[in-house]
């Protein structure tokens, strides 16, 4: 069998591979050149080696988005198996810091920025300040606590700490101390 | 009858009055703090009138169910040093007569009420508790309280510490120290025919030994001790018991309280001057009675006899308020002393009053929220122990059952930058 056989046998595999990965994981893969579908195909063969190993997993996530093929976020984080967040932020991360969370390894999420302790300067800012807008009260915990967050994981903290009843109207039917 | 919701109320509005050094029920009446509302179960402060009205409706089976379910846990160990001893409450009433027994701070007999407690002197907690007339004994009330200790401590050998009150009768004191798996120290009185006795004993019997003086610096103080047997005659007994009796005596001082001597059932090895140590512990006991009087309140109980009785030459005895009062009163001794443990060593064991200036006492702004009750606390001093302390309590997800199940945050209002830094504190236990 020559060379030419061979790719084009190859070829062939890749693209039933693909095909039955893209299905099953509901990716549109036709707008992949030629270039990133090998990528893509190899990526998923060495992910059969690497099986439930999360580290190494990260490891290739973090080397298909730098691999400067153009590969989208949510692409790889349907290859590695975590979210297009997820990808994002260690594509961001440095190749040390990346290291260092290969040997040390931490569970679950990073911890919140904003701790159940600052509940307290926040509900009394909302109940001092019923008409605050999103954007003054994120103002307030940067200045107040040197966090920065975006919209929505304050609406996530507020909700969680039963805060939002203390703006506006609903203010009124609890009764406050 | 006493229903769920005023029966917790009742509880925690007693219990927090403890914790808080709320002098009386009486004082209810001008309680309008709203932080102090929601600890006691409620939107408002229940007023003098309701909750000593709640208070003598409990009945004596509630609250004894109550005691057991609340009662501190008595660790597995193969031995458990335990006080008894008695408290009495000085009742001052002309209508009504009351049995008279010795209030020992007074120094004469009059008219009291008794509350007898069980002390674990290892871990410095109250156990169990007996309310009862001036004029029972301390061995009668003694063999109460041990045969429930006896059963919560599960086969393990009991030491018993005992004071003078417990050997008035000869045959009370042996129906209390002839049990299996327990050792009985009790002081001996110093009667003049036991001190003749102690001082014709031979001047070889006597060891001499010095110990610290009372104050740091003192000179130490020369003892002598000595070891004998003492006949002790009992009307249901043929053969008086020998017990085994250690006598100190004083070689500095004079009279009759130089003397110090101690019966010992059930134990003739330990030697006599690890006993007289062992016997000495008993002064956490005291201590805490003194922290119960003039911390707790705990003289502020109600009374024991029926003040709505018609006859009141013989009012009669209610166990329930009184026992009630008084067990929360311990439940809140013991709470305050473990709550002192997870603070640094500086403020181990520190009184009630230490830890309500530095902790309890401290201005707050309360926010309701949906599922939350947010307390924003305003500290001046100690604030890197009150950001461990925060921490730790919100780690724990604490809920407040009778405020509709809110989780309770803590937390601290944020520091103004015009404040002084302050002094670093060590916030580990």
């Amino acid at each position: 069998m020559d060379r030419a056989a061979n790719s084009s046998e190859r070829q062939q595999g890749r693209d039933e591979r693909l095909e039955q990965w893209g299905r099953s994981q509901g990716v549109n893969l036709s707008s992949l050149d030629e270039g990133q579908r090998w990528v893509v195909f190899v990526a998923l063969a060495v992910l059969t080696v690497l099986g439930d190993c999360k580290p190494l997993r990260r490891l290739l996530g973090y080397m298909l988005a730098h691999s400067g093929m153009g590969l989208g976020s949510s692409l790889i984080g349907a290859l590695i198996g975590v979210s297009d967040r997820a990808v994002r932020y260690n594509q961001a991360q440095s190749a040390r810091d990346v290291l260092t969370h290969l040997r040390d390894p931490k569970r679950g999420h990073a911890p919140p920025k904003l701790k159940p302790e600052h509940a307290g300067p926040i509900a009394k800012y909302l109940v001092e300040h019923p008409r605050a807008k999103a954007p003054q009260l994120l103002q307030y915990v940067t200045e107040t606590f040197g966090v920065t967050m975006d919209r929505l994981t304050l609406r996530r903290y507020l909700a969680r700490y039963g805060l939002g009843c203390l703006r506006e109207e609903k203010a009124q039917d609890t009764p406050l101390f | 009858m006493l229903g769920a919701g005023n029966a917790g109320r009742l509880v925690l509005s007693l219990y927090f009055k403890a914790i808080l050094g709320i002098q009386r029920i009486f004082h209810f009446e001008t309680q309008q703090d709203p932080g102090f509302a929601i600890l006691t179960g409620g939107t408002k402060v229940l007023g003098r009138r309701r909750l000593g009205a709640l208070l003598r409706l409990v009945s004596l089976a509630g609250v004894r169910r109550f005691m057991q379910a609340t009662a501190p846990r008595l660790a597995r160990a193969a031995c458990h040093w335990l006080s008894i001893d008695e408290h009495a409450i000085a009742r001052f009433t002309r209508k009504f007569r009351i049995p008279k027994g010795f209030h020992t701070i007074r120094n004469k007999k009059m008219k009291i009420e008794k509350l007898t407690f069980v002390f674990d002197v290892a871990g410095r907690v109250l156990h169990a508790l007996v309310a009862s007339p001036g004029d029972v004994s301390l061995a009668h009330l003694a063999k109460q309280l041990l045969a429930k200790m006896r059963q919560r401590a599960r086969g393990a050998t009991l030491r018993v510490i005992l004071d003078a009150g417990a050997a008035h009768s000869h045959d009370a004191l042996l129906d209390l120290v002839s049990r299996p798996r327990q050792v009985t120290l009790v002081r001996a009185p110093r009667r003049p025919a036991y001190r003749a006795a102690w001082n014709a004993l031979p001047a070889a019997a006597w060891t001499l030994l010095e110990e610290p003086g009372p104050y740091l610096d003192a000179p130490s103080k020369p003892i002598a001790i000595a070891e004998t047997r003492t006949a002790i005659h009992s009307s249901a007994r043929t053969t008086p018991v020998s017990a085994r009796t250690i006598v100190i005596r004083e070689t500095s001082t004079r009279g009759k309280h130089r003397w110090h001597a101690l019966w010992v059932f059930g134990d003739e090895d330990t030697p006599a001057y690890e006993l007289v140590r062992e016997f000495r512990t008993r002064q956490h006991h005291e201590q805490t009675y003194r922290i119960m009087l003039h911390d707790i309140h705990v003289d502020t109980a109600p009374s024991g006899y029926n003040k709505r009785s018609s006859q009141p030459h013989r009012p009669g005895f209610q166990q329930n308020s009184l026992t009630l009062y008084a067990w929360i009163a311990a439940l809140a001794t013991n709470a305050l002393q473990a709550f002192s443990l997870l603070l640094p060593s500086q403020f181990h064991r520190a009184h009630p009053r230490t830890l309500r200036r530095w902790f309890l006492f401290t201005p707050a702004e309360l926010f309701l929220g949906h599922d939350t009750l947010i307390v924003l606390l305003k500290p001046k001093r100690l604030l890197p122990l009150w950001n461990f302390l925060i921490q730790r309590a919100n780690q724990r997800n604490t809920r407040i059952p009778w405020l509709d199940n809110r989780r309770l945050i803590l937390s601290l209002e944020p520091p103004s930058a015009s404040r002084r830094p302050e002094v670093p504190i060590d916030p580990t236990p």
